[in-house]
């Protein structure tokens, strides 16, 4: 009897568990979306202000072609991701 | 590397399209293979887990062995580029930065930390908790464009060389131009992103109703079918300066903050809306694919004369998605100014594992090498005794022939008696072309076994012409190849002969291979008896898969694929297997019923 009321505890115990990953994840998915929405809006939109603003100064090309600039030539460039 | 053991680079192209993994021992590529074969989920992105492994076991090696692990770009700088782009188009790519930043945040900005977990899973190697211990060597993060660089310089032997890559885009380039010099090869100039000829391509291919990264072949094969008479209109939307360079006009584009390729803008200045999927294919649709392609080609050659004027030299390789643009590669042989051309036959993303374990093993040791790639024939092989045991077993009947001149005249008879042959020999292509050794091949001169081919095998509605493989030595006399050699598919010249319409484009050109002994002997022996018998050194030559699927890797996959469409003759090494003789229904029957169990 007692066994049995502890496998019925544990199942109800892992349902809950379930329930709460499931929610936990919502609720993590939301966050995330309204961070998101404060850099976009904030950080990238001060970013694109001073863009525009720099671009008014901008001369027009004369062609697309331009420099390669940091070619990575040793093993220890070739180990940073950037 | 002091000692005598050899040094093994381990290459890796993925989270992106077509991934793939490659093998470096000592300076030379000895194994490489697409993912997508092994999963068979066509252009498969994720990571290049049976590859890797089918890479460590054809060396017999294991994780711990490698010298380290060479990655085909880096990952910062793509993630800059995109900040950079989100700034440049505040605030309307909110919703596309959302899409993007959950894929960073959740996988690419952890890329390090991916790759030793995966390699990890692969070694199979288990902690005491039983987990999967990781990678923890080092890893190499090599420029896309030097990677795809790299992969045309090192195996094209050319000491010195100008090096064009052009694709959709990499960290943020679009195009480059690489100097290789006894070695040494160095990225001098780009053109970055948005302004991508790769991209353009990808934005029409997007609104002719096909898929975006691999419908762009259909864009090709469909041209020859139009009339290029809206290249003043496409011309509307680029802006071509002096030196042949370029500028996409960005009205017309939404790929830089959309979810789509281009803007309401574009459907209006050509008047037609994007097409669907199932929409009719009109006339209309076919011109604006000839005037795409047309437009492409001048842009492709601008770029190689470009390259040409400030850098000179007689010889051009070349890379990248636009490079696997077989006709604007056909004009560049023939109209542009370098004296050889060398085209890396895996020139799309896939062929990035293999540039960047060249250019990371030209710092470790910049030596000039003998050859960097011995062959393009570096998938798996399976021996006839592994196919003779799972014929046995599964009770499929089969002649065997002994010797490999035996099979050559046998098969070479089989074409001449009009069979349309499955061919699977020797180890797989890399690349997206099959080269003769997971190829459908039979007689070009027989107008009804194009049909056969085009609907009951391939099932392709239509009846576009098919690739022609024809031996080397006798190419020049059939094709207008100007002395030039295309061993892997990527060039198409004018056909001199008249008689092969299987083969032949409505504007009488042919995507040709040509096949030497020393590149593929069991093939070029086979084309050999097949002119033996009839004086025609020419056959059909397409992929060994069916519509929709990624080419065969192994010999099962073969005779799946041999079943389920209306194939004479299935040549499995030295096995041959005649549809008179298999049921193939009841084949068919067994063969899914175990692909269920197995799932
Ligand atoms: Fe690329």
């Amino acid at each position: 009897m007692l066994i049995f009321e502890m496998d019925a505890l544990k199942t109800f115990g892992k349902k809950l568990w379930k329930g709460w990953m499931w929610f936990a994840e919502k609720i993590g998915w939301i966050n995330q979306q309204i961070l998101l929405g404060v850099v976009y809006f904030i950080f990238i939109g001060i970013y694109a202000l001073i863009y525009d603003a720099i671009k008014l100064f901008k001369h027009k090309p004369e062609t697309m072609w331009r420099e390669f600039e940091h070619q990575p030539e040793t093993l220890e460039a070739l180990e940073k991701q950037f | 590397m002091s000692d005598n053991k050899p040094t093994y680079l381990l290459g890796l192209a993925c989270f992106y399209h077509d991934s793939s993994a490659c093998l470096l021992k000592d300076g030379v590529v000895i194994a490489a293979a697409q993912e997508e074969r092994f999963t068979r989920i066509k252009h498969d992105e994720n990571f290049p887990e049976y590859s890797v492994n089918y890479c460590l076991e054809a060396a017999d090696i294991t994780l711990d062995q490698l010298s380290g692990v060479c990655f085909y770009e880096k990952p910062l700088w793509k993630f800059e580029r995109l900040l950079l782009t989100y700034i440049q188009e505040w605030p309307r790519g909110f919703f596309s930065f959302l899409k993007a930043m959950r894929a960073w945040l959740n996988k690419k900005l952890w890329m390090e930390h991916i790759i030793c977990k995966e390699l990890g899973k692969v070694s199979g190697i288990k902690n005491k908790k039983g987990k999967s211990v990781p990678y923890s060597g080092k890893i190499y993060y090599v420029p896309h464009h030097l990677s795809h660089a790299a992969s045309t310089y090192y195996p094209s032997n050319f000491k010195n060389a100008t090096v064009l890559t052009v694709d959709g885009v990499g960290e943020r380039s679009t195009s480059t131009i690489a100097l290789g010099e006894e070695q040494k090869l160095t990225l001098k100039e780009e053109i970055v992103f948005p302004d991508s000829l790769g991209l353009l391509y990808s934005a029409f291919t997007y609104y002719l109703g096909f898929k975006v990264n691999s419908g762009e072949y259909k864009v090709m094969g469909l041209a020859p079918y139009g009339t290029a008479r809206y290249t003043k209109e496409i011309e509307a939307l680029i802006e071509i300066f002096a030196d042949g360079s370029f500028r996409l006009k960005p009205e017309f584009f939404a790929y830089r903050y959309g979810l789509k390729m281009t803007s309401s803008k574009f459907a209006k200045h050509f008047g037609r809306p994007v097409r669907n999927t199932d929409d009719e294919l009109t006339q209309w649709h076919k011109d604006m694919a000839a005037s795409l392609q047309q437009v492409a080609e001048e842009l492709m050659l601008n770029l190689v004369r470009y390259a040409h004027k400030q850098y000179g030299g007689k010889n051009l390789c070349l890379s990248g998605g636009v490079a696997l643009n077989c006709v604007a590669n056909g004009r560049i042989v023939r109209e542009g100014p370098f004296k050889n051309v060398y085209i890396f036959p895996a020139a799309g993303d896939a062929g990035g594992s293999v540039g960047a374990t060249l250019y990371v093993n030209s710092i470790i040791d910049p030596k000039p090498k003998a050859k960097s790639i011995e062959t393009i024939y570096l998938g798996p092989k399976f021996s006839n005794q592994m196919i003779e045991s799972f014929l046995q077993d599964s009770g499929i009947k089969y002649d065997k022939i002994d010797t490999a001149a035996d099979r050559a005249v046998k098969v070479g008879q089989l074409l001449a008696d009009n069979n349309v042959i499955g061919l699977f020999q020797g180890r797989m292509e890399f690349g997206p072309r099959a080269l003769g050794n997971r190829s459908i091949i039979a007689d070009p001169r027989k107008p009804e076994n194009w049909k056969r081919v085009n609907i009951k095998i391939k099932f392709r509605e239509d009846f576009r012409p098919f690739a022609p493989s024809v031996m080397a030595d006798k190419a020049q006399d059939i094709f207008d190849l100007r002395g030039v050699d295309s061993p892997y598919m990527l060039l198409t010249a004018g056909t001199k002969v008249k008689d092969l319409p299987a083969i032949t484009h409505v504007n009488s050109s042919a995507r040709i291979q040509t096949v030497s002994a020393e590149d593929n002997k069991p093939y070029y022996d086979i084309l050999s008896a097949f002119n033996d018998l009839t004086n025609c050194p020419v056959v059909i030559n397409t992929s060994l898969n069916v519509r929709g699927e990624p080419i065969v890797w192994d010999h099962i996959d073969a005779f799946k694929c041999f079943i389920r469409t209306d194939m004479d003759i299935l040549v499995l090494e030295n096995f041959i297997i005649n549809a008179e003789e298999v049921d193939k229904n009841f084949f068919k029957t067994k063969f899914e019923l175990e692909v269920f169990a197995d799932d």
